[in-house]
């Protein structure tokens, strides 16, 4: 695209026309509204063409501490986004996002301050990131925001707005992230609060939050959901959805493994979804996994599944995969599995050397799959490698149309092989 | 290429320079403006699109074709559907190849999408210019723009006394 020449100019690839200065001032705007804000404000110093877009036609702001690097040199981070804060030409910023973090030059409250305003400020999309520090961020209680998405760092608390005399009001979100973060103890059950707070919420992710009872049990009610998206939630133990709309639903790392003999652990996920299309369910099944009313009936791409060879069917996640495949094994179109093949060393860890005489071939297991036509296949090995051929022309035998096949080798062993050897 | 199918409503649209391209109206329905005329009925045969060649249109139609929703077997309105996770993820890759392209076409893109105001391709193509902008001086961002510094010295020194609160 463009080459720096040995004395520091730019060759062109088309000299001559300003092909951007050309494009009207709101498109001219949007571009800058990727930049990081003190970018596109020095862009104004381009020329007079540039000098009119900000801030009148920049619709985001986006501050970052990054983007002041020099200690003690240069704009202070607080400084920035108050100024920021404060230049913008309208009330409501359709997007801001906010990269910050509370050590060095910033202080807690400074932070709280504009937080709260870019909070109250927000009217279309709003992400924040905290990249280190001791925070807590709270909720607002009001936002008209409609998409938000918080990422912080561990250990570090959100706080839920509790229900109380004033309303907690999120009634334009549709999109709610959530990210690396903990609900601290005492805070309300998080449904409670999004039943309460966001009416109109269709896409909901969770991912690696610690929230011990907040999050225990997920009881969603939704008409509106139609995404649901769920990694690392520690310490949920029951998720009840039904959400006649749902088409998406990820669950990944969410339950440890049920204990037949564990009384305290009673684990169970209930999902009624009838439009659901697409489900991606990766390790640790809860105890008890139903769907109702036909949900699996209509899932055309299914993902996730872990699928060892041999061993035993009743063993580890084996009969909740072949739950999941013989569900939506008519209507699937498109399967991603990953292919476990265990070496004797791994059998013996997995059955016991006594059980050994347990161990079967899981993959006469597998469903018919007629309507599959793409095929995804990670296969993972042990050290001693594995008899590939067969499993997969056993997989194969099961998918008659199957037009696309992918297939990566992953070996699995190669963390204990990196130790053998250091040692 | 997805067949066809039977019932599918198709839109002709043309270039200037004489092309006609025939699309599915849900395709062609990715363009908030071509949506507009043909909900105000003023689609009945053809759109003309001004300003665009047949080259930029069709890139434009291969974007939104890759782009439209998938409506299921449910018959759920384009517009409410959602992408899984991993759909999204091959969208990605799909449009990083689609964006290479040389910056007189990335450009003529940027224009198409913004008079056909289709925001993911605005976004993609807003996106891949701000590079530009962002790695170099203004010197530099000026020449390779070929924008010329048209303030005088004094509002030049103003100018950056006003922008102060956001460098130093």
């Amino acid at each position: 695209m463009k080459k720096r020449l040995a004395n520091g100019s730019i060759k062109c690839d088309s000299p001559g026309v300003d092909r951007l200065s050309g494009l009207p001032d709101d498109v001219l705007g949007r571009i800058l509204g990727f930049l990081p804000t003190p970018l596109a404000v020095r862009a104004t110093q381009l020329s007079r063409r540039w000098r009119r877009l900000w801030p009148a036609h920049v619709l985001a702001l986006n501050l970052s501490v990054q983007d002041c690097k020099n200690r003690g040199v240069g704009v202070r981070f607080p400084d920035l986004c108050a100024r920021a804060l404060a230049r913008f030409p309208i009330f409501s910023i359709p997007s801001i996002s906010l990269e910050f973090c509370t050590r060095d030059q910033i202080g807690v409250g400074k932070a709280q301050a504009w937080y709260a305003e870019a909070m109250e400020r927000a009217a279309g999309s709003v992400s924040v990131t905290l990249l280190r520090g001791a925070f807590t961020l709270a909720l607002p209680r009001f936002t008209q925001a409609e998409a938000l998405s918080l990422t912080l760092t561990h250990r570090i608390d959100l706080e839920l707005p509790a229900a109380g005399d004033d309303p907690v009001h999120f009634g334009r979100l549709t999109e709610l992230v959530l990210a690396t973060m903990q609900l601290p103890a005492g805070s309300p059950p998080l449904h409670e609060f999004l039943s309460s707070s966001c009416p109109r919420l269709r896409r909901l992710r969770l991912s690696c939050v610690r929230g011990g009872e907040a999050v225990r049990a997920l009881v969603l009610r939704s008409d509106p959901l139609v995404e649901l998206d769920l990694n690392n939630v520690d310490g949920m133990e029951r998720l009840d959805v039904a959400a006649p709309n749902l088409q998406s639903l990820s669950v990944r790392s969410c339950f440890r493994f049920p204990r037949s003999n564990d009384v305290d652990e009673d684990t169970e996920v209930v999902v009624s979804a009838p439009r659901m299309d697409s489900v991606c369910w990766y390790r640790s099944y809860p105890k008890r996994l139903a769907t109702p009313d036909g949900s699996l009936a209509r899932v055309r791409r299914l993902s996730g599944l872990k699928l060892a060879t041999l061993g035993r069917s009743d063993m580890f996640d084996f009969p909740y995969t072949m739950q999941l495949l013989q569900a939506c094994s008519l209507t699937t179109q498109h399967l991603e599995l990953d292919l476990v093949l265990p070496d004797e060393m791994t059998l013996d860890n997995w059955l016991g050397p006594e059980e050994r005489g347990s161990c079967e071939d899981l993959m006469r297991y597998v469903p018919p799959l007629p309507r599959v036509t793409v095929l995804s296949l990670k296969v993972r090995w042990g050290v001693s490698g594995g008899d590939i051929g067969p499993c997969l022309a056993s997989v194969l035998s099961r998918v008659p149309s199957v037009a696309t096949i992918h297939v990566e080798p992953a070996p699995y062993c190669l963390t204990v092989l990196v130790r053998e050897n250091s040692i | 290429m997805a067949t066809r199918e039977a019932g599918k409503k198709m839109i002709m649209l043309k270039s200037p320079d004489g092309m006609e391209f025939e699309v599915e109206e849900a395709v062609a329905m990715e363009s908030q403006t071509i949506r507009k005329m043909i909900e105000d009925d003023c689609a009945d045969t053809a759109i003309l699109i001004p300003n665009i060649n047949s080259k930029i249109l069709s890139r434009v139609i291969e974007y939104c074709n890759k782009h439209v929703p998938t409506t299921g077997a449910t018959g759920a309105a384009a517009s409410d559907t959602v992408a899984p996770a991993a759909l999204a993820e091959d969208l990605k890759i799909w449009d990083a190849e689609f964006i290479k392209v040389n910056r007189a076409t990335r450009f003529d893109l940027i224009q198409a999408a913004s008079y056909l105001n289709i925001k993911g391709l605005l976004d993609l193509t807003s996106q891949t210019t701000i590079d530009t902008i962002s790695d170099n001086s203004l010197e530099e961002i000026r020449s390779f723009l070929s924008t010329k510094n048209d303030y005088l010295p004094e509002e030049e020194q103003t100018i950056r006394r006003e922008n102060q609160w956001a460098f130093q």
